[in-house]
């Protein structure tokens, strides 16, 4: 008898096959972070997803659990407001860079002073994806995109500073690093008060293609060669990938 | 030389064909064939694929439930 992919009970997997591209790294992102509900037991009734808008957005609709799709920008303060409502509940919120960081930034600007106690995942692409590929508050310098076509010019936002300023938690992985990035999601989940973990993940459609990859592997293969785990320090280096909670 | 110790389960229905598992399997497992993905019964179980499939379309069954590790 086939063995059965346990963690999918917290899927909706009927609606399966996602509507992301092929070699898209957003279902690395739902399904290590099934994973770690899993793990961790999260109780089906008692927790909350909550995403904005973009691909990334789409993830709250797959799982099986109580989730509200927001409008854009406004996944946190509609996570606070379910919190502040209802403590008991666990809220969890998954969205993309743009939507976190962008449009909604101020938003996790003011959760992370509050430190409020919900879980956020954010699905960072370095573009925005649903759009078309314009560029993100985490495009890296240099990097082309649809609206950088000579490279990236401005500084991207250090996400770490910001929420470690507010002495929250924060990780960041990749979808290349599975057990790491599964770590930082257990470790955020678990968390009490505000905690971010930022997964760097593969927009292959509307973001490597525009900068010479082939395909969602090449993609995960950059992440190998480029970040570097560091268990040792408080405070992450642009290419190192760890835990600062 | 490793022997098969992995039974290859391939959801098409979920399968988009993005060659991740074709890329990252060791032992050249897999290959893309008049747009569907074949196995070619080669499988040591390293679990690679399913681990990085992400649309959850692939089950590896191992005989002895163990997997085999990969450096
Ligand atoms: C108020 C508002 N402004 C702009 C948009 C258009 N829009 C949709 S998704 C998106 C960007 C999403 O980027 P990100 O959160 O990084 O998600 P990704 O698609 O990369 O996963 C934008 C600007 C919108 N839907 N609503
Ligand atoms: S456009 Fe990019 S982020 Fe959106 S589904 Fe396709 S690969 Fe994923
Ligand atoms: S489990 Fe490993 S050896 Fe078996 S098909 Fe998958 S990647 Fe190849
Ligand atoms: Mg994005």
């Amino acid at each position: 008898m086939t063995r059965k992919l346990t963690y999918l009970n917290y899927l909706k997997q009927d609606l399966l096959p996602t509507q992301w591209c092929p070699g898209c790294g957003n279902g690395i992102v739902l399904k290590l972070a099934c994973q770690s509900l899993e793990e961790l037991n999260f109780p089906k009734k008692g927790t909350v997803v909550v995403s904005g808008i973009g691909c990334a957005g789409r993830s709250a609709g797959f799982f099986n659990l109580d989730s509200v799709h927001t409008a854009h920008g406004r996944a946190i303060p509609v996570a606070e407001g379910i919190k502040l409502a209802n403590e008991k509940l666990n809220v969890i919120v998954i969205s993309g860079d743009g939507d976190l960081l962008g449009i909604g930034g101020n938003h996790l600007l003011h959760a992370s002073r509050r430190n409020t106690d919900i879980s956020i995942i954010c699905i960072a692409n370095a573009i925005y994806g649903m759009t078309g590929g314009q560029y993100s508050p985490t495009t890296e310098l240099g990097s082309k995109t649809l609206t950088t076509p000579s490279g990236n010019t401005d500084t991207p936002i250090d996400v770490q500073a910001l929420i470690k300023a507010h002495n929250c938690f924060y990780a960041r992985s990749t979808t290349y690093h599975l057990k790491h990035a599964m770590k930082c999601m257990v470790e955020a989940l678990k968390h009490r008060g505000l905690s971010f973990a930022e997964i760097k993940t593969q927009c292959i459609t509307n973001d490597g293609r525009r900068r010479g990859f082939k395909n969602g592997y090449e993609m995960l293969m950059y992440y190998k060669d480029n970040y570097k785990i560091n268990n040792n320090s408080n405070e992450l280096k642009h290419n190192e990938i760890g835990i600062v909670g | 030389m490793a022997k098969k110790k992995g039974t290859v389960h391939i959801d098409h229905n979920r399968c988009k064909l993005c060659g991740i598992c074709v890329s990252i399997c060791p032992v050249q497992n897999y290959k893309i064939n008049q747009h569907k993905l074949k196995e070619l019964g080669k499988c040591i179980a390293c679990m690679q694929c399913e681990r990085y499939c992400p649309d959850m379309a692939l089950i590896i069954d191992t005989k002895d439930g163990k997997d085999t590790p990969t450096g």
